[in-house]
């Protein structure tokens, strides 16, 4: 019975009703299959699906700044233990975070440079052999996420970005990025407004090749 | 039907829970003491969100979580361990707000942060997450909840529908009706986020 799908509504109307779900990593195989379909024909749909992934990325950065639950004091159970205090904490995540992403730039910085002479110098001896006349699509985007992103977040600045991870991660925790070649200032502007990305940049695409 | 890979992490999550919960039954008040430690930030959040003031959002968590101490075979294994607790707290909170005559504690909502010597980016970022903030302090508690457990805590609609006790066409006509207050209301403002 877990699997009844609404199809009382058209695609669209479903995918209207199912974005926030969609977004956030939810639905079943089948009703994804039902709003990847339909996305692909509506611009509208398309639209609110970008719409629904800043209002994600607007939760998730909520999420992050300091919106307290209550304190965390744990009750004492009376009735099967003794009376303890026990003096909870938390942790203090944005520091940590800061503290991780910090050490991530410095990483990638210095290895965007060698990372990007090595893609160049290796693309040119591979040759796939079921593949002799479209090239593959080599990474021209590097890109670090957030550490704490959650896949779907990641999912849609990907998609808002029409960008592919085509490698990675790297030993600093890179992903090396496909992206259409005239499209790549965009998708590069697209990564870097976004809240869930900690840097991004182009590497060495050979345009003349 | 096959299993939708991407549960498999939750089978993971799920599965250190029911070891959690195992220990808990034979009176380890260790495993009491993790899964607090799991729970409360979450169940904390959500409960703030639905009954808004601090004190009687603890006193809501601290109650879910002994029902888990005190009763722990009234959790027969039908749902997540996360949902189970979820709905209990949501019907605890319930109750709660209608207790909570006074009016809402502003002091909830973090005021803006002293606006010297912070970027003009971040400021914008901070005045849209105060406006994000009042936005859903604005919606009805039901709208709130789903709000809340799809955006904070990543839950499916039907999961919220079982933590809400209500039919899963019910959470996705709330969600809608909801999404169009807070677009409404951010008119604009999300692009700050970008």
């Amino acid at each position: 019975m877990g699997n009844i799908i609404p199809l009382h509504g058209n695609p669209h109307s479903t995918t209207q009703e199912l974005l926030p779900w969609y977004v956030n990593g939810t639905l079943d195989a089948h009703e994804r299959q039902i709003v990847d379909e339909h996305l692909l024909v509506c611009a509208e749909c398309r639209a609110e699906l970008e719409s629904e992934s800043r209002m994600a990325n607007a939760f998730a950065r909520l999420a992050d700044e300091a919106l307290p639950g209550p304190p965390a004091r744990l009750p004492v159970p009376k009735a099967r233990a003794g009376r303890t205090r026990w003096p909870f904490r938390t942790t203090a995540a944005p520091v940590r975070f800061a503290l991780i992403a910090a050490s991530q730039l410095l990483i990638v910085a210095a290895s965007i440079g060698l990372y990007a002479n090595l893609a160049t110098s290796t693309a040119s001896d591979y040759h796939a052999l079921s593949a002799p006349a479209a090239p593959r699509p080599a990474g021209n985007v590097i890109a670090v996420f957030r550490p704490d992103v959650s896949e779907q977040i990641l999912r849609a600045t990907l998609r808002l970005a029409g960008a592919r991870i085509v490698d990675g991660p790297t030993t600093a925790d890179a992903y090396v990025l496909a992206v259409s070649p005239d499209r790549v200032d965009a998708a590069v502007a697209s990564l870097r407004a976004q809240p869930s990305v900690v840097l991004v940049q182009p590497i060495g695409t050979d345009k003349s090749r | 039907m096959t299993q939708d890979p991407r549960r498999e992490g939750e089978t993971g999550a799920a599965g250190g829970d029911l070891r959690l919960l195992a220990l808990l039954r034979a009176g380890h008040l260790s495993a009491f003491e993790s899964l607090y430690r799991l729970y409360q930030p979450r169940l904390g959040r959500f409960v703030l969100h639905l009954v808004r003031r601090a004190g009687t959002a603890e006193e809501v968590v601290n109650d879910t979580m002994m029902v888990l101490w005190n009763k722990p075979d009234s959790f027969q294994g039908q749902s997540k361990l996360s949902t189970w607790l979820f709905a209990i707290a949501y019907r605890k909170a319930i109750r709660a707000r209608l207790g909570e005559d006074e009016p809402v504690d502003d002091s909830v909502v973090p005021e803006l942060p002293d606006e010297e010597a912070v970027p003009d980016r971040d400021f914008a970022r901070k005045r849209a997450a105060t406006l994000l903030r009042a936005a859903i302090d604005d919606l009805s508690p039901d709208h709130r909840a789903v709000v809340h457990l799809t955006y904070f805590q990543g839950a499916s609609y039907r999961e919220i529908a079982d933590i809400m006790g209500c039919p899963t066409d019910t959470v996705k006509t709330r969600m809608f009706h909801a999404r169009r207050h807070l677009k409404q209301k951010l008119d604009g403002e999300l692009a700050d986020w970008l």
